[in-house]
């Protein structure tokens, strides 16, 4: 692990520093959108959003090879692509019409299928394995500070509408007919979770952004009694996936995104086990009490 | 005001002051192509106890959606005190309650929270001294005193649903309007509950959804008996077992007596059926 260490604070090598800090930024984004993500189980949105993701990407990419346009950077078009996709799937989930599932199916695999379209008519050779599967080590200085700003954009106004968000996914009709306007609530929602699934994308890659999104607060909803409390300890956890994932993949020398993922799912499963003896022990305590008397 | 029809105006000038809680005037509406409700009519007055009553479908949970504004009618009035369901004056009046079972008992919500809801601003911010003031007072109402910091998960059903009932009180309506408060509960939270009711009626409209005549029979003063159309039926003089078998048997056996200023109409049988 000295090897890590010496590596994050070598002056001449940012990109490790970098990467650790777009981790830690980005969690308390991800703790908070990921719990309300899986109150109100729109997980599902979430995972198309990431798939389209790559449209934007592809875009971006296509443009800067073919036409020299450099401002339209690959996180830019990855932000349009995310809140395009989720406005899509809201509007039609909130004004009905069509199968839910349907469109979810639709944007999800149309916006994989032309971001890679783009990619291959992009003239060189690009990788779309970086995209698909993350790499937190191309995190520029630049980019950053962009997670930084979107992170705190996404705590601050979560805070704000804390409170509607929360009766919103918990019982929305109530909510409604009290005269409050939902459908600026629920759209609200996709808006954060675009944004934060494009965070996600930078770090663990479009493909395993949901369970970045979910996994932390899984293990978090399993010792929180409250919404908020679920955020923080989501948090939490995410920040020790993404960042003891870097220093085991870098140390290891292992893809960065799946080793994240391992990490969280491991903490999720051992929590789950643990949870289980203890219940297990309360039960036996309480029968053997019982039984003594 | 102004978008108010002068037929409301009438009524409300003929009322005197007080006005009816509830009013439907022919009423229609239809989902796609279906039809759900044919020429609703009834009123409900000012400190009624009713029940809407009607088999699977016939409409009953689109009554309740139509009073809350939250859908709107293909043609026909409904009025909330004089004013339109969709104001946000009649909004804040009714007072919903959901069916408790519908809820994902694994949010993480604290009691107080829930209950706070029926003081939601229409916008961003956050509740003061006074929401939680008016939030205990609701849940002591319910009998849930120091309930507060539990967490929704950990309570019983009837709790549940006391917990629900004092979120709508904490709007401060003048109806409280009750999905099928009987469906998944047992006789003592049953019990417990029509006491509870009984309560507010003193100074509330109570109007129940509900399939469970047992329970309700004792305390209602007017039925609405829905399947597309609806009747509103009073109900002082009839026993629980009379209205048990009017329920079950073809509607020509009840007395539709006619209240002295009441919309209740006449029946033609063949039409209002309860089967």
């Amino acid at each position: 692990m000295t090897d890590f260490f010496s590596v994050l604070f070598d002056p001449s090598m940012p990109f490790l520093r970098y990467a650790l800090l777009a981790g830690i930024f980005s969690s308390a984004a991800f703790g908070v959108v990921g719990s309300i993500v899986v109150v109100k189980r729109i997980t599902y949105i979430a995972g198309a959003v990431s798939h389209s993701v790559l449209a934007g990407i592809g875009l971006s990419l296509f443009l800067e090879s073919r036409y020299g346009i450099e401002w339209f950077s690959p996180l830019l078009g990855a932000v349009i692509a995310a809140i395009l996709s989720a406005m899509i799937i809201g509007a039609v989930i909130y004004y009905g019409g069509e199968r839910e599932d349907t469109v979810i199916g639709a944007v999800w695999a149309i916006g994989m299928a032309l971001g890679l379209f783009l990619i291959a008519k992009t003239p060189g050779y690009v990788d779309p394995m970086s995209y698909l599967f993350g790499n937190i080590l191309i995190i520029s200085q630049s980019d950053l500070i962009l997670i930084a700003v979107l992170d705190a954009g996404i705590v601050g106004v979560s805070i704000l509408f804390y409170q509607q968000l929360q009766a919103v996914s918990f019982d929305e009709v109530f909510i409604r007919a009290r005269g409050i306007n939902t459908g600026f609530y629920f759209f609200l929602l996709l808006l954060l979770t675009a944004v934060t699934v494009v965070l996600l994308v930078t770090i663990v890659g479009i493909v395993m952004v949901i369970a970045l999104l979910t996994i932390p607060p899984a293990i978090a909803g399993l010792m929180s009694r409250r919404l908020w409390g679920m955020m923080m300890v989501a948090a939490f956890f995410t920040m020790i996936s993404t960042s003891a994932g870097l220093g085991m993949s870098y140390q290891a020398d292992l893809p960065t995104g799946p080793v994240i993922i391992l990490v969280a799912g491991v903490i999720y499963i051992v929590t789950l086990v643990l949870r289980r003896l203890l219940r297990m022990r309360e039960k036996r305590k309480v029968s053997g009490e019982a039984s003594s008397l | 005001m102004t978008e108010t029809t002068k037929e409301t105006e009438a009524t409300s000038e003929d009322a005197g002051g007080k006005q009816p809680a509830i009013v439907f005037e022919e009423v229609e509406f239809a989902y796609e192509r279906s039809r759900v409700l044919e020429r609703v009519s009834f009123v409900v007055e000012d400190g009624d106890f009713v029940t809407i009553i009607g088999p699977n479908g016939a409409g009953k949970t689109t009554i309740a959606k139509l009073m809350l504004g939250l859908l709107q009618p293909v043609s026909g009035e409904i009025r909330i005190y004089g004013k339109r369901p969709s104001q946000p004056r009649a909004r804040r009046l009714i007072g919903y309650v959901p069916q408790y079972s519908q809820f994902d008992f694994a949010f993480p919500i604290s009691v107080l929270s829930v209950v706070l809801m029926g003081r939601m601003r229409r916008f961003a911010g956050f509740y003061n001294r006074e929401d939680r003031d008016v939030a205990y007072q609701a849940l002591a109402e319910v009998d849930l005193e120091g309930f507060g910091s539990k967490s929704f998960a950990e309570l019983s059903g009837g709790q549940r649903q006391r917990v629900l009932i004092a979120r709508a009180l904490a709007a401060q309506p003048r109806i409280i309007l009750m999905d099928e408060p009987t469906s998944n509960v047992d006789r003592s939270v049953e019990k417990k509950l029509t006491t509870l009711l009984k309560q507010l009626n003193h100074d509330m409209t109570i109007l129940l959804i509900t399939h469970d005549l047992g329970f309700v029979s004792h305390q209602v003063n007017k039925v609405v008996c829905v399947n597309r159309t609806a009747r509103i039926h009073p109900t002082q003089e009839v026993t629980p077992e009379m209205i048990q078998s009017l329920y079950q048997a073809p509607v020509r056996m009840v007395r539709h007596d006619v209240d002295k200023g009441s919309s209740v109409e006449k029946h033609d049988t063949p039409e209002h059926r309860h089967d």
